[in-house]
């Protein structure tokens, strides 16, 4: 009886909370400072006003990730001239730094790559529970996609929402250009 | 559990859906000025063999009000055995932040070097969680970081409990830009020892230094402990990481190298510092036989001719320091991550493991096959070959089939198959498992069995038990 009412519990609440609206693309991406690769320091708002914000958590061990990096890296090298910028953001620490660096030499990776140095960017502020998590956020900094797991395919969403946020992008769509 | 816990823990979910419910309108209402977040994590568990219950709920909520923030952690814990269940605000912390300074009161987590001195982290994975409760003041500006707290230790790791006492400072200079030097200094003290405690006072000092200069990267750290234990006996101790590693075209070379003895405080499970395990599992001998020393190197080389072909080798040894055995662990790990088609992808690893007592050879590989944008077939196999110091063999052989439509649906089903009798353990166990997601939400339904093991993460092991019965984890993110 007890496990029935449970059941119920649970799944009023998942529906609960998946009703319409009750969506993270509503809230702005936490901001953020954390060490990249050389030790600078990143700011995510520092960031805001030049083009679409691709944020990554990963990690060396997280097989999907490394097929969402593979993706992420062609993004960028086509769209970081019209302000297209990745964070992918290791959960690993400070302490699995040798290990980051070797993975992201080896397979000449180009955006940010940052240390989340305790956790405290991934769990605090962004509530992350499982990896590869995603976000992407539009110029202003809103979020406008976020997803667990990653698979080849995903690509052809996450491209289409790139060229919708790059700057010109509304030029383009009047112009009826593809945006690239 | 009884019915007013029931309904006490359904009261508290219902709590949590007006949360939901709440925060969005407050998200779609917020400015760069002010937002709130909020998450939910429930694992509930039904025993197969005694018929009892289990339930471990979290609910996590986040303020932001300009250059302040506040949060708090609520946690129901039910367990099977009544006397240990508790209803509690596990953490809270109200901070203010403004650029590169941080004024945080309340709980947190601090990594101070690579955890020689400082290592408090949280880990669900390894059931790991050693928070501080205290003050702390961090600045992160362009050539220099310094963090400082006073803070009491909380740790809920290993049944290790106790009256901890921690101050710390910690600070980093960049004088050009490839270059970092820095220190850190720990006072902790124990303020319940009991007989067998040996870090009752222990001071703790490190130097540090990294340099990134082109495809090289270099970190060394020398911590040194002055202490003593509950009867006033010197428990000194000192250790030394270091790790090179160098980059050139498809090839990128990694050495560690660690030395250290009586340096881990209060205890090997659960302590509050630990320096990196230099191994590719996580493994250390201080955690796997409680050893008070290890000195011990890895030897890494990553290979990626492509990014569609990654090679990763590993070699690592380690040796214990002081004690009356004399431990050894040696690992040597050899994998593939190969992408043959835009639609197939592959991942093969061949580790063995030898450990005083006990050597261990896994054998695994894993594939995915994505038929087309939303469909995906998985499979994962690998198989556990031991061999213990009174030459008995045994293995261990599992198996999972998986399908996944889009995001939003996996199903897992597997099994696994042992050839030794372990406790009261089942040799054949199966389950089939439900993932759902929606939007921020996860469900995990899981019935069967699922083997127990030794899992381990940052050189901390934990022996989870097999379990058999049913699993319900829901997370949500508001």
């Amino acid at each position: 009886m007890k496990l029935q009412l449970f059941c119920v519990a649970i799944l009023f609440m998942f529906l609960a909370v998946s009703a319409p609206g009750q969506n993270i693309k509503t809230k702005m991406a936490p901001d953020f400072t954390l060490p990249d690769m050389d030790g600078k320091r990143v700011t995510l708002s520092d960031n805001f006003g030049d083009g679409p914000i691709y944020i990554s958590f990963w990690a060396t061990w997280c097989k999907p990730c490394i097929e969402e990096m593979k993706i992420l890296e062609r993004l960028y090298e086509k769209y970081r001239d019209r302000g297209f910028r990745v964070f992918a953001i290791n959960t690993e620490g400070a302490r699995a730094r040798g290990k980051i660096k070797s993975f992201v030499k080896s397979n000449r990776l180009s955006f940010d790559i940052l240390i989340d140095r305790d956790g405290e960017v991934f769990r605090r502020k962004y509530k992350g529970f499982a990896i590869p998590f995603s976000i992407m956020t539009d110029p202003q900094g809103k979020v406008i996609f976020s997803a667990v797991g990653f698979k080849p395919g995903d690509e052809e969403h996450i491209e289409k929402l790139i060229l919708q946020h790059l700057p010109g992008a509304e030029d383009d769509a009047k112009k009826g250009g593809s945006g690239e | 559990m009884g019915n007013g816990k029931v309904l006490f823990i359904i009261a508290f979910m219902a709590i949590t859906v007006a949360s939901g419910f709440i925060s969005a309108p407050l998200a779609r209402a917020q400015d760069d000025y002010w937002s709130v977040s909020a998450a939910n994590w429930m694992q509930y568990w039904h025993y197969r063999d005694t018929k009892k219950d289990s339930l471990e709920n979290r609910f996590i909520v986040d303020f932001n009000f300009g250059d302040f923030y506040s949060g708090a952690w609520l946690e129901v814990f039910e367990p099977d055995r009544p006397d240990r269940s508790y209803e509690k605000i596990t953490q809270r912390y109200f901070g203010w932040n403004d650029g590169g300074l941080t004024v945080h009161l309340g709980n947190f987590y601090q990594v101070f070097g690579r955890g020689l001195t400082l290592n408090a982290f949280y880990d669900d994975a390894i059931d790991f969680d050693n928070n501080l409760d205290g003050v702390k003041v961090s600045g992160i500006y362009e050539h220099i970081e310094f963090d400082a707290f006073s803070a009491k230790g909380i740790n809920h790791t290993g049944g290790v409990e106790g009256d901890f006492t921690l101050r710390g400072v910690s600070g980093a200079l960049s004088p050009v830009s490839p270059a970092r030097l820095g220190f850190s200094y720990i006072r902790f003290k124990q303020n319940d020892f009991m007989i067998f405690d040996e870090s009752a006072n222990v001071n703790l000092t490190s130097f540090f230094s990294e340099i990134y200069y082109g495809p090289f990267e270099i970190y060394s750290e020398y911590a040194s402990r002055r202490g003593y234990d509950a009867f006033g006996n010197n428990t000194d101790g000192d250790g030394t990481y270091a790790n090179v590693s160098i980059s050139q075209g498809i090839i990128n070379l990694l050495a560690e190298y660690k030395n250290y003895i009586n340096l881990i405080y209060p205890y090997p499970q659960g302590a509050f510092n630990n320096p990196p395990p230099a191994s590719h599992q996580g493994r250390t001998l201080t955690s796997l036989q409680g050893a008070r020393g290890e000195r011990g190197y890895q030897l890494g080389a990553l290979i990626a001719p492509s990014f569609d072909l990654n090679f990763d080798l590993s070699f690592s040894e380690s040796f214990e320091r002081g004690g009356s055995r004399k431990n050894y662990l040696s690992e040597k790990f050899a994998g593939v991550r190969w992408q043959a088609t835009r639609n197939i992808i592959f991942n093969y690893h061949w580790d063995r493991i030898d450990l005083t007592g006990e050597d261990e050879i896994e054998n695994y590989i894993n594939g995915y096959f994505y038929i087309d944008r939303a469909n995906t077939v998985s499979f994962t196999a690998y198989t556990r070959r031991f061999i213990n110091e009174g030459d008995e063999h045994y293995h261990e052989d599992y198996l999972t089939l998986g399908f996944t439509r889009g995001n939003s649906l996996q199903l897992n089903i597997g099994g696994s198959v042992t050839s030794r009798s372990f406790r009261f353990d089942p040799k054949r166990l199966a389950f089939v498992e439900l993932i759902l997601r929606l939007k921020g939400h996860e469900l995990i339904i899981f019935n069967g069995g699922e083997r127990g093991g030794l899992i381990c993460s940052s050189g901390i092991c934990q022996l989870r038990p097999t379990f058999e019965g049913t699993r319900v984890i829901l997370f949500s993110r508001f």
